[in-house]
C-alpha cells in the first residue's frame, strides 16, 4: 500500500513538473494574455503573445490551434491553415481543430489534393488519426507483446496454431511501422506556401514562370539558394520560389 | 470487297499534293558540294523527271527517299528525290524552276539562288569567329512574333517564337525568356515542331506559344528573347587509334561517339506592340474588364418550388480573351429572395458562378434579369449581354411543413431552418495551454528510450536461450548427456578418492576406468561398452583431441586395466597419480569441447 502511495506520489511529481519549472510557467501567463488579446479582438497582440511560447522553445496542440485561430481571424488564411496542420501533429482527433482546418482548405479553395503515391493514400487516414508518438509507443508495446507471446507460445504453454497468432501481431505491426515510417518521411523538409506565388525554372526574379502555387499548397523542401527554395510539389514537380513566401512546419 | 475496302480507305490516303525543291545551304565554295533536294508530298503516282540545265552546276543524282509519318493523328506521305550539286565555276547561278507531274497534274518547285565563291577567298573570312558566326546566323535563329501590333491594355496576345534549325544537331532546347516587365505572361503551350522552307533552304521549325496581357498603354517593347541549348558538333579525334579505320566509322551511325556538346545562347530581334487604353465612352457601369468575344448563359433551377427551397442559378461566361479580372454579376439584395454567396470557378477562357437562392414567400414570380459586359476589341466597342428574368413559381408550404416561429423580432421573422444556414465560422480557441513539449523533441529520440529497448532486447534473447537450453536437455537424450557429463566425471572422481581414502586401491582403478568410459560415451555419442583401449582411436579420431591426449588416454586405459584385472602390485601415490591423470584427461576434454 505504502508502495503505491509513493509511485503515486512520484508520477505526480513527473507529470506537474512541466506546470513548475519558470519556463512553463511563463508560457502559461503568455498563454492566458494571448487568450485576453485574442477576446477583445486584437488578433495581432495574440498572434505575437502565442509566437512568443514558441520562440521560448515550447509548443503544444492548443497553442497552435489557438495561433492558427488568430491567424484566421486576423485574414491570413495561409498561417491559419500551417499551424492548425501543426496542431494535428499533437491533437490529431481533436473535433474543433478538424472542423475549422476544413474550414479553412474550403475558404483557400484548395481541393482535394491526393498523394499519386498508392502507399501514402492507403495508409493517409492511419496517418492522420495517431501522432508520431503515440504511434512509437504502439510500436514499442506491440514489439514487445510480440517478443514476449513468442516465448509464451513456444515454451510455456505451447500451442499449435501459435503462428497464426504472430502473424497476425506482426501484420498489425508491420501496419504500424509503415505508417509510422510514411509519417515521418512525410514530415521531413514539410512546409507550406503562405503567400500564393508562382514556382519558377531558375532560383531568378526574371526566371520563367514554371506553375502556380496556391497560398496553403503544401510542398517538400528540397534545398535553399541565395533566398529562393527549392521546392517539390505533390505531383512531382520541381519549381524555385522565393524564401518569404514558404514556411516550414 | 477488296475493291469496296480500298475505296473506302481512298479518301482516308488522300492529301494535298505540294512540291518543294530545297537546297543544303545557298552558298557554297568552289570545290564543295551541296545537294538538292525536290520533295514531292502526297501523291500517288508521280512521273518521272529530269533536272533542267543549270548553269555553272552539275548534278548527279543520289537517289529517292521515302518518308511516312503519322502526326497529331494525321498520315502523310513524301518522297523525296536527293541530287548531289557540283560547282562548277565561281559566281552567281540559279537553279530553275523544276516541274513535276504527281497524279497527271503538273507542279512547279521555285527557283532557287546558289552563290559560288572562290574556296581561297572564302577560307579567310570563315576562319575568323565572327565568320562562324555569321554562318551559324543563317542555319539557326529565333524569330519573336506577337500576333497583334495594336492591342488594349490587358487583352490576350498570343505570341509565338520560333526557332529555325538547318543542319544542325540541336540538344537540351530551353524554354526562350525575355523581359515580362508592364505585362503578364502565361505558361509556354506544348511546343510544335515541323518542317519550313525558307529561301529554298529546309529548316526544322520548334514553335514555342504563349500569351501575354499588357499591363499598361503606350509602346511596349517585346523581347529581345533567348534561348539556351546546346550545340552537338563533332571532334576531330587526332590520337585515335583506328587512325585509317577511321573513315570507315566517319558515319553518322557510328560517329555518335565523336559528338562533343557546346552550350549556345541565340537572340531574337526585338518586337514592339502598341498598347492602347479602354476607351472611356460608352464604358457601361457594370465592366469589371473582360476584353474579347464572349457568350453569356445564364440558367436558373428548378423552376417550380415550395417556399424555403433552394433555386441554383448557374451563369457562365465563355469564348476568346481574358476574363482574369472580370466579375460574373451574382445577385445582392434581392426582395424576398435570400442570396447565398456565390461559388466561381475558372478555367481558361471559361467563368462560371454558381449561386443559390431560396425564395421566402410565395408572391415571388421570378428572378429577376442580369447581365455582362465586355470590351470586344474587333469592334472596339463595349458589348452588353442581358439575360432574364427568369419566370419561377412558388408554392406555399402544407401546414404541417411549416416552420415553428422561435421567436419574433419586428419586421423580421426568423425561422430554425434560417438560423441552422448562416454564415461559416471557425469554433472558439482553447482555453488551456495543455502538455507542453520542447520543440522538436520526442520519447523515441531520447537515449534511455533505447537503453530500455536494447535491454529488454538482451533479456529477451537470454531468455530464448535458456527455454531452448532446458527444452532440449528434455527432448534431446545426447544433448544432455554431453552438458551432463563433466558434472558425472567429477561425481566418479570424488567416489574414487573415496575408494583411496579407505585404501581400497582396485576399488580406485574401477571406478576412475568407468568414469572416464563413461565421460567419452556421453561426450562423443558411443555406448559405454565400446569404449575400450583398442577402439579409442577410432572414436575419437574424428573429434578435435590432439594426438597427445588420445596417447595418453590409451595409456591410461591400459595401465587401468592391468591394475583392475592383472593382480599388480599397487600403491597408494601411483593410485593419487592416476586420479589426477584422469582429473587432467577430463580437463583437457572439456576445454577442448567447448
Amino acid at each position: 500500500m505504502r508502495l503505491i502511495k509513493i509511485t503515486i506520489l512520484v508520477l505526480l511529481i513527473f507529470l506537474t513538473r512541466a506546470w513548475a519549472d519558470p519556463a512553463s510557467q511563463q508560457a502559461v501567463s503568455k498563454f492566458v494574455s494571448a487568450d485576453y488579446h485574442y477576446k477583445q479582438g486584437q488578433f495581432g497582440d495574440a498572434i505575437k503573445e502565442y509566437e512568443g511560447i514558441l520562440s521560448m522553445g515550447l509548443e503544444s496542440g492548443p497553442l497552435y490551434y489557438n495561433l492558427g485561430s488568430a491567424y484566421y481571424k486576423n485574414g491570413d488564411l495561409g498561417k491559419a491553415l500551417l499551424n492548425y496542420k501543426r496542431a494535428e501533429g499533437f491533437i490529431p482527433r481533436d473535433s474543433d481543430l478538424k472542423f475549422n482546418k476544413n474550414l479553412v482548405i474550403d475558404q483557400l479553395a484548395l481541393g482535394n489534393i491526393t498523394s499519386p503515391n498508392l502507399l501514402e493514400r492507403l495508409f493517409a487516414k492511419h496517418e492522420e488519426f495517431y501522432t508520431k508518438d503515440e504511434m512509437a509507443f504502439i510500436l514499442t508495446v506491440l514489439g514487445g507483446v510480440i517478443l514476449l507471446m513468442y516465448l509464451f507460445l513456444t515454451f510455456i504453454k505451447p500451442v499449435k496454431s501459435r503462428w497464426i497468432f504472430m502473424i497476425i501481431l506482426l501484420f498489425v505491426f508491420f501496419i504500424y511501422l509503415i505508417g509510422f515510417i510514411l509519417k515521418v518521411d512525410n514530415e521531413t523538409n514539410r512546409a507550406m506556401v503562405i503567400n500564393t506565388t508562382a514556382a519558377n525554372y531558375e532560383p531568378l526574379e526574371k526566371s520563367t514562370a514554371y506553375y502556380q502555387l496556391k497560398e496553403g499548397e503544401e510542398v517538400k523542401l528540397l534545398r535553399e539558394d541565395n533566398g529562393w527554395f527549392k521546392i517539390k510539389r505533390y505531383d512531382g514537380k520541381l519549381g524555385w520560389v522565393p524564401k518569404q513566401n514558404i514556411e516550414l512546419f | 470487297m477488296i475493291g469496296l475496302v480500298l475505296t473506302l480507305a481512298c479518301p482516308l490516303w488522300a492529301q494535298d499534293v505540294s512540291v518543294v525543291a530545297d537546297v543544303s545551304q545557298n552558298q557554297v565554295d568552289l570545290g564543295g558540294t551541296l545537294q538538292l533536294t525536290v520533295t514531292v508530298n502526297g501523291g500517288k503516282d508521280i512521273a518521272t523527271f529530269d533536272l533542267p540545265k543549270m548553269d555553272g552546276l552539275d548534278a548527279r543524282f543520289l537517289g529517292p527517299s521515302t518518308r511516312i509519318s503519322i502526326m497529331n493523328g494525321q498520315y502523310s506521305s513524301s518522297k523525296a528525290y536527293i541530287y548531289n550539286l557540283l560547282p562548277l565555276k565561281v559566281g552567281k547561278f540559279q537553279i530553275p524552276s523544276i516541274t513535276v507531274s504527281v497524279d497527271g497534274k503538273e507542279y512547279q518547285t521555285q527557283a532557287i539562288d546558289i552563290e559560288v565563291v572562290n574556296s581561297g577567298t572564302a577560307s579567310p573570312d570563315q576562319s575568323t569567329a565572327s565568320g562562324q558566326e555569321a554562318s551559324l546566323k543563317d542555319k539557326i535563329f529565333m524569330v519573336l512574333k506577337p500576333s497583334k501590333t495594336e492591342v488594349y491594355v490587358n487583352e490576350p496576345v498570343p505570341v509565338k517564337i520560333l526557332l529555325y534549325v538547318s543542319n544542325l544537331s540541336v540538344r537540351d532546347v530551353h524554354y526562350p525568356e525575355f523581359d515580362k516587365s508592364n505585362m503578364s505572361v502565361e505558361e509556354y503551350k506544348q511546343p510544335k515542331q515541323y518542317n519550313q522552307v525558307v529561301n529554298g533552304v529546309r529548316y526544322d521549325v520548334v514553335e514555342f506559344e504563349t500569351t501575354i496581357y499588357p499591363a499598361k498603354s503606350g509602346e511596349l517593347k517585346l523581347g529581345p528573347a533567348s534561348l539556351e541549348c546546346s550545340l552537338l558538333y563533332r571532334t576531330q579525334n587526332a590520337n585515335s587509334p583506328f587512325g585509317q579505320m577511321e573513315s570507315f566509322f566517319d558515319d553518322s551511325f557510328f560517329s555518335g561517339f565523336n559528338y562533343s556538346k557546346r552550350p549556345l545562347t541565340i537572340q531574337s530581334l526585338e518586337a514592339s506592340v502598341n498598347v492602347l487604353d479602354l476607351p472611356e465612352a460608352n464604358r457601361p457601369s457594370d465592366f469589371s474588364g473582360a476584353i474579347g468575344d464572349f457568350k453569356f448563359e445564364v440558367s436558373a433551377d428548378p423552376k417550380e418550388i415550395k417556399v424555403g427551397d433552394p433555386i441554383t442559378v448557374k451563369m457562365r461566361v465563355s469564348g476568346e480573351g481574358n476574363l482574369k479580372t472580370a466579375e460574373l454579376p451574382a445577385y445582392k439584395n434581392l426582395n424576398h429572395l435570400k442570396t447565398y454567396d456565390p461559388q466561381v470557378k475558372e478555367d481558361g477562357a471559361t467563368k462560371t458562378l454558381e449561386q443559390v437562392l431560396i425564395p421566402q414567400i410565395e408572391s415571388v414570380k421570378e428572378i429577376p434579369s442580369v447581365q455582362f459586359s465586355y470590351f470586344d476589341p474587333a469592334t472596339k466597342d463595349y458589348k452588353t449581354i442581358k439575360q432574364g428574368p427568369f419566370p419561377i413559381t412558388v408554392n406555399a408550404l402544407p401546414k404541417e411543413e411549416q416552420p415553428r416561429v422561435v421567436r419574433t423580432i419586428p419586421n423580421e421573422e426568423r425561422t430554425v431552418g434560417a438560423l441552422e444556414t448562416l454564415g461559416r465560422d471557425i469554433v472558439y480557441i482553447k482555453p488551456e495551454i495543455g502538455v507542453l513539449h520542447k520543440r522538436g523533441d520526442a520519447f523515441y529520440l531520447r537515449t534511455w528510450y533505447w537503453v530500455f529497448v536494447f535491454l529488454f532486447f538482451g533479456l529477451w534473447i537470454s531468455a530464448l536461450f535458456y527455454f531452448e537450453h532446458n527444452n532440449r536437455l528434455l527432448r534431446d537424450a545426447y544433448y544432455a548427456r554431453r552438458m551432463l557429463a563433466h558434472k558425472e566425471a567429477k561425481r566418479g572422481l570424488s567416489l574414487a578418492r573415496k575408494a583411496l581414502e579407505v585404501n581400497n586401491l582396485q576399488g580406485v582403478y574401477d571406478d576412475l576406468f568407468k568414469t572416464l568410459q563413461r565421460y567419452l560415451a556421453d561426450k562423443y555419442k558411443v555406448s559405454q561398452g565400446e569404449i575400450t583401449k583398442n577402439s579409442l582411436k577410432a572414436h575419437l579420431g574424428q573429434s578435435y583431441l590432439d594426438p597427445q591426449t588420445i596417447s595418453r588416454l590409451e595409456s591410461f586405459l591400459e595401465e587401468a586395466e592391468q591394475a583392475r584385472y592383472a593382480s599388480l602390485s599397487l600403491t597408494k601415490d601411483q593410485a593419487r597419480k592416476s586420479i589426477e591423470t584422469v582429473e587432467v584427461l577430463i580437463g583437457v576434454m572439456e576445454r577442448s569441447s567447448k
